[in-house]
């Protein structure tokens, strides 16, 4: 009574084959010809290719949960019902939520201050330049590693989103495309951030200082939470909870003192100025809602806004008309919905829209009447 | 596999999974598997979007499953009075039952964490350790002192669980369940 047409294989058999095969292509032991395999596979059926598709929609998507289980300490599944009532998370995501517009940002210029050279002497700049070519990308989503045992590398993807358990306890979440290189000795816990976006949950341990290394900055941290963005030659710096200090180091061991930042701080380093803006600790949150996979826009100008989609997204938003400029736009998004975003486009702002292999170009429409 | 062909599929077609399956529950009248009939439309849809995307994904969907209920109903010699209705009426039918397309984004984390708490209690385990905690299918299985193909059979249950109630379903009956179950674990003996 089940199945009328015993001769194909249920819907069942094909989600499971599905299934596993989503798992295995997540293992580290992934090769070119099981991907041959799998590519055949999909090919041999459109059943196959729609199971593999709707799993495949939820599975990815859970990876947006590893934000829930922030706080939550590791090696224990919490039980039943604690996930929504204590996760640090959803008690952020409501007072974000309830805080609406949030309080007016100041800005303040902070002056470079005076240089001051580190007692700690590094003997060669361990820095080193990671080519993009060796990047082993997990096709489509996910985190690629690399690199030694001792100083691993983690990568994401365009779109992607992966967090980086260390082993002192600290945690890390990776935005879209971006890269760190990890290297703890027994003086420091040392990330380098060579490309993208990454917060940081530091795990307390003030004999060893948790720095995060982006183009000539260093950002210290003792048992903080924090954000580190590299944007076209500017570091900018967002914290969550704790203090953190920006400092400069053009010439390894000379540091040069930039700024402190306490709690709901945004820095923007470039060269040796930066920009501290003050904001309230909601909208601070409400910047970094990319960890949940989100892009939160509030009265943002159109030109931002597009910018940030097209920080996740390959297709890329083309703004073809000054006159669009002008356009404010605000709402929540999930980072990947571009066409959601174009279509409020199109119904709220009479603009037009033309799809060209990997870009969409945005025009104004004519008027209608 | 094309991937702004999958993207639309998921955000266009999949989306509206809830909708669709009430729609077709309502109008197979226990006449066959709904799961399967699901299939049989979204592969339509799918073959259909290969060739070129339908200009009204929704509207198209359910006209895609609406000819195919009919088909299923001559079948088996029944046809059911709400799929004669016109297409009119039909767009009424798709507005009134398909709210979720209205839910924000935060609502969708959390209905994922919603479907995951529903999860029994093995597969939650797993899906939990792999997902969050980011450990490999042969760490899990050490750390619950198990064989890594008894942690696959569990992450693959979790996962179409997972789909399952993400996108609207139930859990099924314990009694259907453990008849799964024991199906599944003949095909993935090895």
């Amino acid at each position: 009574m089940r199945r009328d047409m015993e001769s194909k294989p249920g819907v069942d058999q094909v989600e499971d084959a599905a299934a596993a095969w989503l798992l295995r292509r997540d293992d580290p032991r992934w090769s070119a010809a099981d991907e041959a395999l799998l590519q055949e596979w999909l090919r041999a059926s459109p059943s196959h290719r729609v199971s593999y598709m709707r799993l495949r929609s939820v599975w990815r998507e859970a990876n947006r949960m590893k934000v829930v289980g922030a706080g939550f300490e590791a090696g224990r599944v919490p039980p039943r019902g604690e996930i929504s009532g204590s996760s640090v998370f959803f008690r952020q995501l409501q007072a974000a939520e309830s805080q609406g517009t949030g309080a007016d940002a100041s800005i303040t210029g902070v002056r470079a201050g005076s240089p001051v050279t580190s007692g700690l002497k590094r003997q060669f700049n361990r820095r080193r330049v990671i080519a993009a070519g060796v990047a082993l990308l997990v096709a489509f989503s996910g985190i690629a590693y690399w690199g030694s045992a001792r100083d691993p590398s983690y990568s994401t993807p365009v779109g992607g989103l992966a967090s980086v358990p260390m082993d002192d306890g600290s945690k890390i979440l990776l935005n879209t495309n971006s890269l760190v290189t990890l290297e703890v000795s027994d003086q420091e816990r040392r990330v380098n951030l060579s490309r993208g976006e990454a917060f940081f949950e530091v795990a307390k341990d003030p004999t060893r200082p948790f720095v995060v290394y982006a183009d000539d900055k260093r950002v210290v941290a003792v048992g903080t939470k924090f954000a580190v963005r590299l944007d076209r030659g500017a570091v900018q710096v967002a914290v969550t909870e704790g203090q953190v200090r920006v400092e400069k180091e053009a010439v390894v061991g000379e540091r040069q003192a930039l700024a402190n930042l306490a709690a709901g701080s945004v820095a923007s380093a470039q060269q040796g100025k930066v920009f501290v803006r003050a904001a309230a600790l909601a909208d601070v949150e409400r910047s970094l809602s990319w960890r949940s996979g989100h892009i939160v826009l509030r009265k943002m100008s159109l030109p931002d806004a597009v910018a940030e989609f097209n920080r996740y997204n390959r297709r890329q938003l083309v703004i073809e008309d000054p006159a669009l400029r002008e356009i404010r736009v605000g709402g929540n998004f999930q980072s990947n919905n571009v066409d959601g975003f174009v279509r409020l486009l199109q119904a709220g702002f009479a603009v037009r829209t033309e799809e060209r292999s990997d870009r969409i170009i945005l025009t104004r429409a004519a008027p209608t009447e | 596999m094309d991937e702004a062909l999958e993207d639309w599929f998921v955000r266009e077609v999949l989306s509206h999974e809830a909708a669709l399956t009430r729609f077709i529950a309502r109008a197979a009248h226990n006449t066959g598997d709904v799961q399967d009939l699901r299939q049989e439309i979204y592969i339509k849809v799918l073959q259909a979007a290969e060739k070129a995307r339908p200009v009204a994904p929704r509207f198209f969907l359910f006209a895609v499953a609406k000819n195919l209920l009919i088909d299923h109903a001559r079948r088996n010699r029944v046809v059911p009075i709400d799929l004669l209705q016109d297409c009119d009426s039909l767009n009424v039918l798709i507005d009134e039952v398909s709210p979720e397309r209205k839910t924000g984004s935060f609502q969708q984390l959390q209905r994922l964490v919603g479907a995951f708490e529903q999860l029994p209690n093995r597969c939650r385990e797993v899906v939990w350790m792999r997902k969050i905690e980011d450990l490999a299918q042969k760490d899990i299985a050490t750390r619950l002192g198990v064989a890594e193909g008894t942690v696959e059979v569990h992450l693959v249950r979790g996962m179409r669980l997972l789909t399952r109630l993400f996108y609207g379903g139930e859990l099924d009956s314990p009694a259907k369940a453990a008849q799964e179950r024991a199906g599944h674990a003949a095909r993935h003996g090895k």
